[in-house]
């Protein structure tokens, strides 16, 4: 497959994962230029990949957690917490009671749960992407979940 | 509730009922490929590189390098700005024109990317480079010293006074740091480093390290967001605690040090900046930003910093120092990098003009 090709078979797939992560259109679309800009610098690399969306995968989501860093240690350190993001842009919809909450979690753990739940993603494919173990997976989703869980309950205990 | 299977249904709603924009043409995402693998190359090795026509007459570089002892002055707006410079010799350090490599007035075979200088000492990198390596050459005050192949892609460092060279190096399925040692013509040692983190094997991730620093007797510095290391050829390698400070000033400039280019002397520094502020350049949000400008001041004296204000649009990439008091800029006035120019500076002077290259019409 040429790189055009993939760029346009891909486009959407890769826009819809890269907005679920940013929950903004404007950050969803340079991630996924991002993304691509850097898939054609090792595209000889992508292309004879097994799998070149699992490759492309890695990259955005790499890119979507180092975009995310503080630039003073972007360089250097590992960020244990990244700052929040802020609210998604899709207009309300009482369908959607995690999505908002699924859009303030620190990057990492949405991520993860992006991964899992919209990519159904295996833990190891989750740590092949985040170039972490499994167990860090496991840790960072059980955390995502419970901080879910805990705003949900409190969302609750608001409207009720 | 069923939080699993809630949160599957609700990014899958969110995923289907998004409109997507429609793709950008490829060409335009490969065009900015190309222009970020030029300048990633040129920005990290502070080096010099001069392409095509050099339209050096149109070039309105301002000439006002500000009195040393003078408080630091606004940058002029670009309306300001004289619309040439006088023309001076030219470079007195290797440079690349049109591809080709000039050095103490000879070319070198083959199609060169970069070179960077620093006393007497000069790496130049060739156009051969593929995802993970490429071939450097090292000079000694122009006498060639060898041609070293399958050098890892990251940038060469060298010392601060030229004595030392360091870079990764492939040798069939294994990887090693080098250090190379100018004044004995000789590689002074080498340590087998993991191809995952240092030879950048794989899709870039938060394990990958890079090359940091040399000294002048061979130590070498480098890590990354996870570790940082520190080797001296005939020692071993110990681990250091990742630099938590790397991109902060030091208090000896208002910028990281690490973006700092030191006279011989270590009396001056010099350094680019985004003329919107004081951040290096190359730290903006944006990557295509062109509004930069050229600094430079005694260390802790920010009463002598002068400031060189470029044209709109333009770029400044590379800093290397001819003198204790002169130093080389390259300047480019398009925004596709096409066109680029030496700028010579005097801390002494307080001037620049422009360094004619041979093949400038």
């Amino acid at each position: 497959m040429s790189y055009e090709d993939y760029v346009a078979a891909r486009w959407s797939a890769l826009y819809r994962t890269a907005y679920l992560l940013t929950s903004s259109h404007a950050d969803a679309e340079d991630l996924v230029q991002t993304t691509l800009v850097k898939a054609y610098l090792s595209w000889a690399k992508v292309s004879s990949a097994a799998s070149p969306d699992a490759y492309v995968r890695r990259i955005l989501t790499n890119a979507f957690l180092s975009g995310r860093r503080p630039l003073r240690v972007a360089r250097e350190r590992l960020v244990e917490q990244a700052p929040e993001i802020e609210a998604p842009e899709t207009p309300y919809d009482e369908r959607l009671v995690l999505w908002p909450h699924i859009a303030s979690l620190p990057a990492r753990q949405r991520a993860v749960v992006v991964l899992r739940y919209y990519e159904d993603l295996s833990e190891q494919q989750i740590a092949d992407a985040l170039g972490c173990s499994t167990g860090t997976v496991k840790s960072t989703a059980s955390d995502a979940l419970r901080s879910l869980r805990t705003r949900l309950g409190q969302q609750e205990g608001a409207t009720s | 509730m069923n939080l699993d299977q809630t949160l599957t249904d609700e990014l899958r709603t969110v995923a289907t009922e998004l409109r997507t924009p429609p793709p950008p043409p490829a060409a335009e995402l490969v065009r900015l490929a190309e222009r970020q693998r030029t300048r990633a190359r040129l920005r990290a090795a502070g080096i010099a590189v001069v392409a095509a026509a050099a339209v050096v007459t149109a070039l309105a570089l301002g000439g006002q390098l500000g009195k040393p002892d003078a408080a630091p002055s606004p940058a002029p707006r670009p309306t300001d700005l004289p619309t040439a410079l006088p023309t001076g010799d030219p470079p007195a350090i290797p440079f690349i024109e049109n591809d080709r490599l000039h050095v103490a007035g000879r070319v070198q075979p083959g199609s060169w990317v970069a070179v960077q200088t620093r006393e007497g000492s000069s790496v130049a990198y060739l156009d051969d480079a593929n995802d993970l390596t490429q071939t450097i050459a090292l000079f000694d005050d122009g006498d060639p010293l060898g041609r070293f192949t399958d050098v890892s892609t990251q940038v060469v460092v060298l010392s601060p006074h030229g004595a030392r060279a360091a870079w990764v190096e492939r040798d069939g399925s294994r990887w090693f740091l080098v250090v190379y040692d100018f004044q004995t013509h000789r590689e002074q040692g080498r340590l087998a480093v993991d191809a995952r983190t240092m030879g950048h094997v794989g899709v870039e991730n938060e394990g990958w390290e890079s090359l940091g620093s040399v000294d002048d007797t061979g130590t070498v510095r480098w890590g990354g967001v996870l570790q940082g290391h520190v080797w001296t050829p005939d020692g071993e390698p110990q681990d250091t605690a990742p630099d938590a400070d790397a991109g902060t000033p030091s208090g000896r400039f208002p910028v990281d040090e690490g973006v700092v280019s030191l006279s011989p002397d270590g009396a001056w520094g010099a350094w680019t900046v985004d003329r919107t502020g004081d951040r290096p350049q190359g730290t903006t949000d944006t990557p295509d930003q062109y509004d930069v400008e050229v600094a430079a001041q005694r260390p802790g004296q920010p009463g002598t910093r002068i400031r060189l204000p470029l044209p709109r649009d333009s770029n400044a990439s590379g800093i290397d120092w001819e003198t204790t008091g002169t130093f080389l800029v390259t300047v480019f006035d398009d925004p596709t990098g096409v066109s680029w120019h030496y700028v010579r500076c005097s801390v002494v002077t307080r001037d620049c003009e422009l360094a004619p290259t041979s093949e400038a019409p």
